[in-house]
């Protein structure tokens, strides 16, 4: 994965997914998902480390926390997201749909408690049942509506870059 | 990985973190916000734009469409004058909200400085939004951001929070890091509003013996020396003991902003006035 699959593939549809992005709260008005943690996600899939990787996967955390508030701190977790499965693909070898699938659940999950986190850190009033309940709603609509774009841009690489499950120019 | 790549990440993050911690700790801003802000504010801005028509491109002709096929060049004639109605509509619209935000503003002798919202970024843990106004406009951090409310008077949305050269940041009410100063206008007993990523906000730390009820208005106190006094909030939808500490009530509070159709809002050109 070098600078012509970033150019061409890559940059585009992190374009897109800004675009979409923008438009989510003035024609939807409603929330869409994370599309920037989705697109790591599918980047990662393709088990190529390289310098590359690591600054594309600086630059999504980047543009979310643009978005949102802590442009660097999502830098920093979306780099540690890479480092920890670079890990594991050197004890486990990432084989098979089924097995990214596992781990695109794991990694939305890890997310979305550091969301969580965030947002405790930054909550200024006590946690009571009600506000855990909606916690766990939320919860549930980042992890769902996320997963269901890392299935959609992985689908769309593999069609559009002509690449196979495990193999990229 | 080996140990001196590993390393080398480990110091290159490091270093981010420290820089991006430095210029943040100086400028009150994101060093990547500011370069990707400017080359980007004028895509949001777009955006925005181009949602906004959509929407009312929706609202106002698709439900239409259906019901007027009796003349295409007819209805190619009403679509455009209603295309320029509605452009003078939108017109109107801003006016009214401008005459009204300025007709039910005198008493606070600030300037203010009208803003569009130019992105909202949809989150289930925060409440953020964009405006079109930065520091060349005068803004600066902390500066509270109103919006006219119909008839009922200024509502408060929010506060500024990261100023870049033609843009802003800001966090509305609901934002989990949000607090304000409050009173009841009926029973006159403060408190402190703290938004928590929720379409209502929480109220704390009323007084155990207050009258409060449900559809009481909250107003700002003016005492955190943030916002002014006098700005409505919204009102008192419940009301319970707290939990953990007896001594208080505290009660649920739906703001009176819509935040769903907020297009317009207004920045107070006021700084924080800290006494000791």
């Amino acid at each position: 994965m070098g600078i012509k699959f970033s150019f061409y593939v890559l940059l585009p549809l992190l374009l897109w997914l800004f675009f979409i992005k923008i438009l989510e709260g003035t024609l939807f008005s409603f929330y869409l998902g994370d599309p920037f943690l989705a697109l790591a996600l599918v980047i990662l899939s393709f088990k190529i480390f390289s310098f590359w990787v690591f600054l594309s996967l600086f630059f999504l955390g980047v543009f979310k926390g643009i978005l949102l508030i802590g442009e660097i701190f999502w830098g920093v977790i979306f780099v540690l997201l890479g480092l920890a499965w670079e890990k594991f693909e050197k004890y486990f070898k990432l084989e098979g749909f089924k097995l990214k699938l596992i781990l695109w659940s794991i990694s939305i999950f890890l997310i979305t408690l550091v969301n969580l986190f965030f947002f405790i850190y930054r909550l200024k009033i006590k946690i009571n049942l009600e506000l855990i309940s909606s916690l766990i709603l939320k919860f549930l609509v980042y992890f769902g509506l996320t997963y269901g774009w890392t299935l959609l841009l992985y689908l769309v690489i593999i069609k559009f870059s002509k690449l196979s499950y495990d193999k990229v120019e | 990985m080996s140990l001196k790549r590993f390393f080398l990440i480990f110091l290159v993050l490091t270093l981010v973190v420290f820089l991006g911690g430095i210029w943040y700790g100086l400028r009150k801003k994101g060093f990547f916000s500011e370069i990707l802000g400017y080359v980007f504010s004028p895509l949001w801005k777009s955006g925005s734009f181009l949602g906004w028509e959509l929407k009312s491109f929706y609202r106002d002709y698709l439900a239409l469409v259906e019901l007027k096929r009796e003349n295409e060049k007819l209805k190619e004639e009403i679509l455009k004058l209603r295309s320029e109605l509605n452009l003078y509509r939108e017109r109107e619209a801003l006016y009214q909200e401008l005459e009204r935000f300025y007709k039910i503003s005198p008493f606070l002798s600030y300037p203010k400085v009208g803003a569009r919202i130019i992105l909202k970024p949809m989150d289930p843990f925060l409440g953020v939004i964009f405006i079109d106004k930065g520091s060349q406009d005068g803004i600066l951090p902390q500066m509270p951001i109103l919006s006219s409310a119909g008839e009922k008077g200024l509502t408060l949305v929010g506060q500024v929070v990261e100023v870049y050269r033609n843009w802003s940041k800001a966090i509305l009410i609901t934002d989990p890091s949000f607090a304000v100063d409050v009173v009841v206008q009926r029973t006159r007993d403060r408190g402190i509003l703290k938004g928590k990523a929720e379409p209502l906000c929480n109220l704390e730390y009323l007084p155990l013996y207050s009258q409060v009820q449900p559809k009481d208005l909250i107003v700002t106190s003016g005492q955190d020396a943030l916002f002014p006094p006098g700005l409505m909030v919204g009102e008192v939808v419940s009301v319970s003991r707290e939990e953990t500490q007896g001594l208080f009530k505290k009660a649920e509070v739906k703001p009176w902003v819509d935040l769903h159709n907020l297009g317009i809002v207004f920045v107070l050109i006021k700084t924080p006035e800290i006494s000791f």
